[in-house]
This record gives C-alpha cells, sequence and structure tokens, in this order.
C-alpha cells in the first residue's frame, strides 16, 4: 500500500531529481544531495529509496545506452512522475504549515 | 579528474552479490574515479548489505534454506579437510599395523563408489532445488554409508577401533564419492541449463 508521505530523504531525492533534470541518474542525484544537503549519500540506499518512489509511482525510470567510464553498464534515467510532483507540494505545504506559528522561530530568533 | 581504478576484491564482491543491479553497479565504477577506496568500499558493503535484508525481506525461505544448504557443505568440506590432513599424516607416518588392502582393490572400490556417488548424484539432482533439506540428508546419508561400507571392507578384522587413524582410508574414498555426488549434481544442472526452452 502506498504511502500518503515522504521521508525527508525521499524528499531530497525528489527535489534532487527535478534539480539535474533530464540527465538525472544515480550519480548526478546523489552529488546534487551531498552537495545542497550538506551530507554524504551511499548511493545504493539512493537507489533502495528510488526503487520505492517508482513502486508508489512517484517516478519514472528508463535505461540508457552502456558506457565504457560504467565497465559498460547502463546507466538509469529517472524523471518525476506528475503523482510524485504533486507529493512534493503537498509534502512541502505541510511542512510550511508546521514551520508557522513555532515561538521559537517567531521575530528572526533561532 | 583522475583515473584511479577501483580495490579490484571490492569490485569481485559487487559483481558476485550485486550482479543484477546493473545501474548501481555503472554507477559506483563512474563515480570512484574521483573517489577514495574507503568510500567505495563503504559503499560495495552496504549495497551488499542492502541487497541481502532485501533478499531475507523478500524471499526468506529460499534465503534460510540457502543459509543452510551453504552451512552444511561448509560444515563438510571442513569435515573433509581435517580428514585430509588426516590422510597426509598416515602416509607420512606409516602404521605397521595398517592392512593394505592392495591398489586393485583400491581402484576398483574407488571406480564403483564414484559410479555410484554420480547415479545418485543425478538422482538428488532432480529434487534439490525444491527439497534442499532431503537432498542434504541423501547426500549425507549415502556418503556415510559409503564410508561405512568401505570400513567393513578394508579394515574387517578390527571392527571398532578408534576412528583416527585407521579410518582414513574409508574417509579418503567417501571424499571421493562426495566429489562425485558434486559431479552428478553438477552435470545434470548443466544439461538443464543448457536445454532450450
Amino acid at each position: 500500500m502506498a504511502r500518503d508521505y515522504l521521508t525527508d530523504f525521499e524528499l531530497m531525492i525528489l527535489l534532487a531529481i527535478l534539480r539535474v533534470g533530464e540527465e538525472a541518474y544515480g550519480v548526478p542525484i546523489a552529488r546534487e544531495i551531498e552537495s545542497t544537503g550538506g551530507r554524504t549519500v551511499i548511493l545504493s540506499a539512493v537507489y533502495a529509496a528510488l526503487d520505492r518512489l517508482e513502486v508508489n509511482g512517484l517516478v519514472s525510470s528508463t535505461l540508457g545506452d552502456p558506457t565504457p567510464a560504467r565497465g559498460g553498464r547502463a546507466k538509469r534515467f529517472f524523471r518525476v512522475t506528475s503523482s510524485g510532483l504533486k507529493a512534493v507540494k503537498q509534502t512541502r505545504r505541510a511542512l510550511t504549515r508546521l514551520w508557522e506559528g513555532i515561538p521559537q522561530f517567531e521575530g528572526g530568533r533561532q | 579528474m583522475t583515473s584511479r581504478r577501483p580495490p579490484r576484491l571490492a569490485v569481485a564482491l559487487l559483481e558476485r552479490f550485486v550482479h543484477d543491479n546493473e545501474p548501481l553497479t555503472g554507477d559506483l565504477l563512474e563515480d570512484c574515479h574521483d573517489r577514495s577506496d574507503t568510500w567505495f568500499w563503504r559503499q560495495v558493503l552496504f549495497a551488499i548489505f542492502a541487497r541481502s535484508i532485501l533478499l531475507i525481506r523478500t524471499h526468506p525461505r529460499m534465503t534460510a534454506e540457502t543459509v543452510l544448504v551453504a552451512t552444511a557443505m561448509l560444515a563438510l568440506l571442513g569435515f573433509h579437510a581435517v580428514v585430509a590432513a588426516s590422510l597426509m599424516n598416515q602416509l607420512l607416518v606409516p602404521n605397521p599395523l595398517k592392512w593394505d588392502p592392495g591398489t586393485g582393490w583400491l581402484l576398483s572400490v574407488t571406480v564403483s563408489c564414484v559410479a555410484t556417488a554420480v547415479v545418485i548424484g543425478r538422482a538428488v539432482s532432480r529434487f534439490h532445488r525444491d527439497h534442499r533439506v532431503a537432498a542434504i540428508l541423501v547426500c549425507g546419508a549415502s556418503a556415510t554409508i559409503a564410508a561405512f561400507v568401505n570400513l567393513y571392507l578394508f579394515v574387517p578384522t578390527v571392527p571398532n577401533q578408534p576412528f583416527f587413524p585407521e579410518g582414513a582410508m574409508q574417509i579418503a574414498v567417501a571424499m571421493v564419492f562426495i566429489a562425485g555426488l558434486f559431479a552428478g549434481i553438477g552435470s545434470r544442472s548443466t544439461c538443464e541449463s543448457l536445454r532450450p526452452v
């Protein structure tokens, strides 16, 4: 059964795919998360999350051509589906609502 | 970008255990050029761990059976390795009480054992994929019986003697028998894999 919410890692992956664009496969997705998220990424964890997102219909993937730099292995390109985009927006709205009204974050204090 | 190569052992482990995830393997090989060996090893070990967890969750029974078979095989081979060492010791330190059955007898019995084992192995190969526990029991029982029969054939005058070192010949024949079992199982499995669908 598909979940109605995204984990923080799933959200980061979806946003990374959207940022990378057409060339979104494992390496640039992981690097995007590392550079913008400031965290070390395990590639197999990225693929595990991507598989989960694909099962839930939030991303789709296509296999590219094998390249010598990858030992003759094909790339798997990902793109966010309309359901995925909707999930990202819903999560953003939910997080924004959660941020509002917290006294510790009011008036520029952190 | 430097053109450094990833650790061979890590690549071999990746090929062996994550062979069905071509994009992940390709990504790791592509991204390793400007990363450290530690990074690559961490990625590979985590990929193998994640793959194992996925297998356990999706195929728990098959995983348990595979572990059982692997453990049984390791125990069997370990046992025979110890016995092989005992046999070498027996050859290096000749025991005057040892009964020599003669080369002709030894050869004929060994050939008979191999032939019997191959036949049993091919029979076991019919059901070893679906009934692995039964296959282990049949292989173990047939090897034990073969060793038992050889003990009585070649050491008939001292039936209750200690297992070591007089049992070395029995174990040597048992090892040949088990090799025949593997050959029988493997030959049929190879034939099946080559059969057109």
